[in-house]
């Protein structure tokens, strides 16, 4: 099963995200509650967990890149309903 | 509420030391106040190549070092006092009030009518104070912030980046401000008992904040081995601090006079880096490409003694400020 995993709500409505760093590669195994991605919203560098185990099969977002609310940024394939 | 007495200014001990203490499962909040020697820290998705002039920080042997929070760089050194904050949340997003605000009424309570502004800083009159950024993991949340106390504001001007003309590329860029101390110079200089009365606020903000009522962590033996740990393979390593960092694209000309005085020749240096490392480069001497130059440059590590080395091979002096 597909879970696509999307930008957490930020601090206002006006906060702007950085993804600034992926801390899994495509391709690897991510266990839940492991760090998946680093984003950094208003000084805050927020480490994001998964939440199902899986595989993540494709990031759509580099590094360095803004990234909004909502936004979808990568799919994980999971074994977990 | 607990605190911590560091003694030490050592900038990469205590960068260690607070995710060290971010991470041990504590029930309660932890508070403490602590200096560095002088040091640059900038934001951990900065680019310093971008933020920092570099060729003089390493020239001077001011340490340069990465934190695990975001935000912009600041400048720590005597003067300056930082404060650190963990806790467990119990609220998602982002909260800078839930710290800000008793730290601004401490100082408050202590003469000093500061407020907040930008939601983030600390500003006394028209100049800002105190900076803050956090780190948000495994459920903890890291607040820390600056305090310009009394702190040499020509020194801490200084070590931001110079001909920003020659560099562009990705990172967080910091956000430019006028800053000023809390304890003002009529003056504008310093009246040379800066650590004493840097001492005196510090004691008297503790009491402010009530930490002299705090249950004090002390830390064992295997705590400061893992905490010195963290810093010799962690945070006082070239892959930590510059390993990481986002491309950029260099592009400078300069020209070099012949001993004596008689010729010169025009260089022209363009190359991407990423990862503190040389991707590629184009070096002209006097308009003709030189494959030998380009090629040896290409790759290296963006780093004193190994730019230090190129020069003086090639250019038979260590002019590393025109590479960076």
């Amino acid at each position: 099963m597909k879970q696509d995993i999307v930008v957490p709500k930020l601090r206002t409505d006006e906060s702007k995200a950085v993804l600034a760093a992926w801390l899994k590669d495509v391709g690897e195994t991510v266990e839940a509650g492991e760090a998946l991605y680093e984003i950094e919203t208003d000084k805050v560098v927020n480490q994001i967990e998964a939440t199902k185990t899986g595989v993540l099969e494709a990031v759509f977002v580099e590094e360095g890149d803004d990234v909004a609310p909502g936004q979808r940024v990568a799919v994980i394939e999971s074994s977990e309903k | 509420m607990f605190t911590f007495r560091s003694e030490s200014t050592d900038p990469y001990w205590n960068q260690a030391l607070e995710e060290y203490l971010f991470m041990m499962p504590v029930e309660g909040d932890i508070l403490f106040l602590w200096e560095n020697s002088e040091a640059v820290v900038y934001g951990c998705y900065q680019n310093p190549f971008l933020e920092i002039d570099l060729p003089l920080m390493w020239r001077e042997g001011i340490p340069v070092v990465r934190r695990i929070s975001g935000g912009g760089t600041v400048y720590h050194g005597p003067g300056n006092i930082n404060y650190t904050w963990l806790t467990t949340p119990d609220y998602d997003g982002v909260d800078y009030a839930r710290f800000l605000t008793p730290m601004v009424d401490a100082i408050r309570s202590l003469g000093y009518p500061v407020e907040v502004r930008n939601d983030i800083d600390i500003y006394l009159a028209e100049a800002k104070i105190s900076g803050s950024a956090q780190k948000r993991k495994k459920g903890r949340v890291l607040h820390h912030g600056t305090l310009l106390v009394d702190c040499d504001l020509v020194r801490l001007k200084r070590s931001g980046p110079k001909n920003l003309e020659r560099r562009s590329g990705k990172g967080v860029k910091s956000r430019p401000a006028t800053v000023g101390n809390l304890i003002a110079h009529e003056d504008g200089r310093q009246n040379g008992d800066r650590a004493k009365q840097t001492a005196q606020f510090k004691k008297a903000l503790e009491r402010a904040l009530e930490l002299d009522q705090a249950e004090l962590i002390t830390l064992s033996d295997d705590d400061l081995a893992a905490i010195a740990r963290l810093k010799e393979e962690k945070y006082d390593t070239w892959a930590w601090t510059y390993g990481d960092a986002p491309a950029f694209s260099f592009k400078h000309a300069f020209t070099l006079e012949e001993a004596g005085g008689d010729s010169s020749t025009v260089i022209d240096l363009a190359y991407d880096a990423k990862k503190g490392r040389v991707v590629d480069a184009l070096i002209r001497k006097n308009g003709v490409l030189s494959d030998t130059l380009s090629q040896s440059f290409g790759g290296l590590r963006l780093e004193r003694s190994v730019l230090e080395a190129w020069c003086v091979k090639h250019f038979g002096n260590e002019m590393i400020d025109r590479l960076l």
